[in-house]
């Protein structure tokens, strides 16, 4: 479904990526693991058209998404869940859910979806006149996975959903992530958290200074899970 | 008399609300200070004034004509100009690149039209009538609801359309914006747009009350937004017309009741008084970046 291939990238004249290749096929759950400034972030903005590749290539769904802009990668069928939230402060939570469907116009649909992420987060069903802005972190990042979700993509990129939640939220947003994949979505997770990121994903790539390090199945990768905290200079 | 005054006062006020829109919305979304705005909004009101008088067109016709043009032009600035250097991270490379090209569109004004003060024909026949003891001008009732009309289409608009949310978001984060499918290019451009557009119905309502037009009126005109957007809160469509209000309204009060001599120290005066005590403007939140 996306394919990958030697992606070099930079801002001004600071390389980030060092020609870095991925592949996700239908159905999957890939988790791409690294420390803070592995180049994670930086890979994500590439695929989905926020920052221009020096070199390499994607393609999306036998399409080639080279130097494409954002809105055409929405419409291609990817939703990029961007890192800390960027839930739109100001604007309530029917407005950011709304906006997420900006590229879709059969109001119907939306509507019905809008009142399925409801059910789905009832929290957020209450706040929906309430602004972003005064809503929990955990709150605002369900807001942020269902905004992700209105333009109905079939590949969904998460940027470190777990970031600064509760141990208790984290595991909701996990089950979440499961049910979100057992529906058909495709998932591009980004973490830090080796072993829960390990038991959900079906494969692993480790990043480390904007090459990937290891890849693999995760069932293996677990094994070698000591390793991968190396690369992620965590404590063994 | 305070009644008239007061009268004209909001009359002036929704007109320079008008005009200060586009310049805030614009600052809304790029940060920018965008010095070519009154000199946009002064080339639609000369266009006008040619479609009256050398093309006998229909006011609301030659309105509507040079409201195009003028949205058109400041649409045009924004993709030659303004565009390519949305990604500079200094502000003030954007600044000077405005100053720059509020030049370029006053000369190419004044080879056309020259510099001098031309005399711009009443839209509406004027004509005094008696309301509750005040002796009011037909032509500033039109011209404060022709104002009032546009300002509260626009808030609807805004409010109320999946696009004018659109630009709302943009304006609070252009990434997550983008990354939602929302085409930050063309929602950049609407935004010049409607503000060259509001301008210029601004611009000939301005005129066409006071009956004069000049090229001058332009760089004032950018003056005005300026201080009207500070005062209100910059970025903020609220503190726009509040800040157009004030300064309309306070403006015609001193020159009546003081000397029309004071008017532009006063202006200033409280720019600088509201820089120095509030510099988020009247209805700014304080986690808005200052002017």
């Amino acid at each position: 479904m996306l394919v990958v291939d030697d992606i070099h990238a930079q801002y001004g004249r600071i390389k980030a990526l060092h020609g870095v290749s991925l592949n996700i096929k239908e159905g999957e759950i890939v988790a791409l693991l690294g420390a803070n400034g592995a180049g994670k972030s930086t890979f994500l903005k590439v695929i989905s058209g926020m920052l221009k590749p020096t070199s390499g290539s994607v393609t999306f769904m036998g399409r080639p998404l080279n130097g494409v802009r954002p809105d055409q990668v929405v419409i291609a069928g990817m939703s990029h869940v961007p890192e800390g939230r960027r839930v739109f402060p100001m604007a309530t939570v029917m407005t950011n859910l709304e906006m997420g469907a900006f590229t879709r116009k059969d109001k119907e649909g939306i509507k019905k979806d809008i009142a399925r992420y409801f059910e789905i987060f009832p929290i957020l069903g209450q706040r929906r006149n309430q602004k972003a802005g005064t809503l929990s972190g955990g709150e605002q990042q369900m807001l942020a996975i269902a905004r992700g979700l209105m333009s109905r993509p079939s590949l969904l990129l998460l940027d470190e959903p777990a970031m600064g939640l509760a141990p208790i939220l984290v595991q909701e947003i996990y089950n979440i992530i499961k049910e979100l994949n057992a529906a058909g979505t495709s998932i591009l997770l980004v973490e830090q958290n080796v072993h829960k990121t390990l038991q959900i994903a079906d494969r692993a790539y480790v990043l480390e200074c904007g090459v990937v390090a290891i890849s693999g199945l995760s069932e293996e990768l677990q094994k070698s899970a000591e390793v991968i905290k190396c690369y992620l200079g965590e404590a063994v | 008399m305070l009644g008239e005054v007061i009268l004209v006062g909001v009359m002036v006020g929704a007109v320079y609300a008008l005009v200060t829109v586009g310049y805030s919305m614009v600052y809304g979304i790029l940060k920018l200070m965008n010095f070519a705005h009154g000199d946009v909004y002064i080339f639609g009101t000369l266009v006008c004034l040619t479609l009256l008088t050398k093309y006998n067109l229909h006011p609301v016709l030659a309105i509507l004509i040079a409201a195009i043009v003028g949205g058109g032009l400041a649409s045009l600035v924004e993709l030659l100009v303004y565009r390519r250097l949305r990604a500079e991270q200094h502000r003030l490379i954007s600044m000077i690149t405005a100053l720059g090209a509020a030049y370029v569109i006053q000369n190419i004004t004044e080879l056309n039209w020259g510099n001098q003060v031309m005399f711009f024909p009443s839209i509406v026949k004027s004509k005094f009538i008696n309301f509750w003891g005040l002796q009011i001008s037909v032509t500033h009732i039109i011209t404060l609801f022709v104002a009032v009309l546009c300002i509260a289409v626009l808030i609807l608009f805004m409010r109320y359309s999946r696009y004018g949310k659109a630009i709302d978001c943009v304006s609070q984060d252009m990434d997550a914006a983008s990354l939602m499918g929302i085409p930050i290019n063309r929602i950049v451009s609407s935004v010049y747009f409607m503000g060259g557009l509001l301008g210029v119905i601004g611009g000939v309502l301005y005129s066409s009350s006071y009956n004069a037009v000049s090229l001058g009126m332009g760089f004032r005109g950018t003056l005005v937004a300026f201080t009207a957007a500070v005062i209100g809160g910059i970025g903020s469509l609220g503190g726009a017309l509040l800040g157009g209000m004030i300064l309309g309204l306070s403006e015609n009060l001193i020159g009546v009741y003081i000397s029309s001599s004071y008017r532009d120290p006063l202006m200033y005066s409280l720019l600088i008084i509201m820089l120095l005590v509030k510099p988020t403007g009247i209805l700014g939140s304080s986690d808005q970046a200052k002017v």
